[in-house]
């Protein structure tokens, strides 16, 4: 086994070998998510819910305490089930770029990067929040 | 800070007719998009700009793959206009209509079936005043 500890809101995948099993929590591929949602040219920043914006805070004022870095899920909700994922991107895009378009280009990026990452397929469901309009006259 | 702008209200979105999964617009941001597109016009201001989804057609339309459209729902948008005094209304329109319709194809995205255009009002620029926009 390679985890023997199940996370609480993770899944095993199944089919690692025969003997062992890889679990990957929600959280950590909502992470990763966010990671490669936010690099995606016409993305200007990902959006979070209350929820997440309060957690944001949060952390950062109250840095993890062994020092490690974490890629803020911001905007991002991932669930590992039934040996796929499922995830949800909300973000902001920039005026003069098609909303389909870069919608499109995130699904295909983060699916296709979730899918190297974890193994799993990923279905990527897109929420443009806002549009960042130039200076308005 | 960020909290400050998370706002609790519920939003509405419009769909974005895509190849994988689903994808949605925040309604509000789609109409500052397009509101934004036709205010550069320098013969009108726009005063309000709405948009609403219909039911789906079912018709799928010829697209890619022919994923992407099938069944799409279009949408018909509302704004509300002023229009400089002494412009040839129709023109003005026109013009804005076919603003919209390049506006919601090219940087939405969205399949739009009808634009409505109400004149609610005349303006005329102050003395001196710049207009550096768009005819």
């Amino acid at each position: 086994m390679l985890s023997s500890s199940t996370p609480p809101d993770g899944v095993s995948t199944d089919g690692v070998s025969p003997d062992a099993a890889l679990r990957i929590s929600d959280t950590a591929v909502a992470r990763a998510a966010a990671y490669y949602a936010g690099r995606v040219p016409g993305v200007l920043r990902l959006w979070p819910d209350l929820a997440q914006t309060m957690a944001s805070v949060s952390t950062r004022r109250f840095p993890a305490p062994d020092g490690e870095y974490r890629i803020p899920t911001d905007g991002v909700t991932a669930i590992v089930t039934d040996g796929r994922v499922l995830i949800s991107v909300a973000l902001v895009t920039r005026w003069g770029r098609n909303c389909r378009d870069i919608a499109e280009d995130v699904q295909d990026q983060v699916a296709e990067q979730i899918h190297s990452f974890t193994g799993l397929p990923a279905t990527v469901s897109i929420t443009i929040a806002e549009v960042d309009l130039p200076a308005t006259r | 800070m960020g909290a400050v702008f998370a706002e609790p209200r519920p939003a509405e979105y419009l769909p974005l007719p895509t190849r994988h999964g689903r994808a949605r617009i925040d309604r509000i941001a789609a109409a500052g998009v397009l509101r934004y597109a036709a205010d550069q016009m320098s013969q009108l201001h726009v005063r309000s700009c709405q948009i609403e989804i219909s039911a789906p057609s079912g018709a799928p339309t010829p697209d890619a793959d022919g994923s992407r459209a099938a069944g799409a729902p279009s949408a018909r948008v509302h704004i509300s206009v002023t229009v400089r005094f002494g412009a040839d209304l129709l023109s003005a329109t026109t013009r804005v209509r076919q603003i919209i319709l390049a506006a919601a194809e090219d940087l939405l995205g969205l399949p739009v079936a009808a634009v409505d255009v109400d004149v609610v009002d005349v303006f005329e620029d102050l003395p001196g005043a710049p207009t550096d926009r768009a005819p």
